[in-house]
């Protein structure tokens, strides 16, 4: 009888395991959103950026960051995600993309599972919203929905993502401006 | 004694040498054709041979495929940048525009079953595998890692970091954007400008 539940228990354990892995596996692609309803604007738009970085492609490409006080800061901050999903499209004429693309990744962020933490309407600049998916208090999904007349941007990044060092980013590598434009800074007051 | 008897049968032979050819006479050879049997049972003893010989080679190969599949499960093959981030002390945050809680860092999970683009050189653990495989194993000499990035694959790697390096810019920046937007609104500064305005 002994023998006959270590075996039975030596079959249910890996199924178990199996079961549970696949379980967590599962809630953290929930995090993902689904931005190919997306893509027919890259026809439309004079400029697009189309990012679909996986685990397993970020993890390689940690290996190629340098070891720069900014590629460290990168290395640091990628440490954990399981992706970085960007579509972003700047168009000449305004009316391009339809309130329906921008209302399908809405949807998928009126999930219970993400929080909106910033909605900033405006009909001159546009719409930005910002959404965090917690997971056991920590942080386990980032979107990020600008709406703008000529732009469209959608930002979508899966893991445990450090908001304070990706905001640090901006001005740094050397990169190229995108041409993304904010508010004027202010003088400093005398 | 007649010793020619011996030689070539001739002359008188010995008493004792008659004697001794009839005693042996009647094993002597007799000319008989030869009789198969008609119905004789065909027997394999060959035949069990190499069925056992095949089954021990079955056998002994589904025995080498079960200890190389309990090796590879023992001792799974862990990239060594991973096991470098699950040091703890890394991913602080540093930053001072925070808009939410900083997570704190989590180990970073194993990859299973490599990239499909760029293959990475792996390396096994010494720590993992079978007990036995341990006394086995050059206790000095590291393996290095296999060097398999082609340039080609170098090049599409690099691309892939310009991308992620475009990607974090442009969501930091948006990140931004959002922040400068809502502290703009509720800076009392806009508030006493509408006033002057109005």
């Amino acid at each position: 009888m002994k023998t006959l539940f270590q075996t039975a228990l030596k079959f249910v354990s890996p199924s178990l395991l199996l079961l549970v892995t696949v379980a967590v596996s599962a809630s953290a692609q929930d995090a993902r959103l689904q931005l190919t309803n997306l893509d027919y604007l890259a026809g439309k738009a004079s400029q697009t950026v189309n990012v679909d970085i996986d685990e397993k492609v970020l993890h390689v490409t940690a290996n190629f960051l340098g070891n720069g006080s900014d590629e460290k800061e990168v290395k640091a901050l990628i440490n954990g995600l399981k992706g970085i999903y960007v579509r972003s499209f700047e168009f000449e004429r305004e009316g391009e993309y339809t309130p329906a693309d921008v209302e399908a990744i809405r949807a998928q962020l009126k999930n219970s599972a993400w929080t909106r933490i910033v909605g900033v309407v405006s009909r001159k600049e546009g719409n930005i919203e910002v959404y965090l998916m917690l997971t056991n208090n920590q942080i386990s999904g980032l979107a990020v929905l600008a709406v703008e007349p000529k732009e469209l941007t959608v930002v979508n990044i899966i893991g445990p993502v450090d908001l304070a060092k990706l905001a640090t980013l901006e001005d740094q590598f050397g990169i190229p401006d995108l041409g993304i434009e904010g508010p004027a800074k202010s003088k400093p007051r005398e | 004694m007649n010793e020619d008897y011996l030689w070539d049968r001739s002359g008188e032979p010995d008493p004792e040498v008659r004697e001794l050819e009839e005693v042996l006479g009647t094993l002597r050879y007799q000319p008989t054709p030869l009789r198969l049997p008609a119905t004789a049972p065909i027997r394999g003893p060959r035949r069990q041979t190499t069925w056992l010989a095949v089954a021990a080679a079955v056998a002994l190969l589904v025995l080498a495929v079960g200890v190389w599949v309990l090796i590879n499960r023992s001792a799974p093959s862990v990239h060594p940048e991973v096991v470098q981030k699950t040091k703890p002390g890394s991913g602080q945050s540093e930053g001072s525009n925070v808009m939410a809680p900083s997570p704190s860092p989590q180990p970073a999970p194993q990859p299973n079953d490599g990239s499909e683009r760029i293959k990475i050189p792996h390396r096994r653990s010494p720590s993992h595998g079978p007990a036995w495989a341990g006394s086995q194993r050059r206790p000095a000499t590291k393996r290095e890692p296999r060097a398999e990035i082609s340039p080609a694959e170098m090049q599409a790697a690099l691309e892939t970091k310009e991308k992620l390096m475009q990607a974090l810019r442009l969501a930091s920046a948006k990140l931004n954007l959002a922040q400068r937007k809502t502290q703009g609104i509720q800076s009392p500064a806009n508030i006493r400008n509408q006033h002057k305005l109005g």
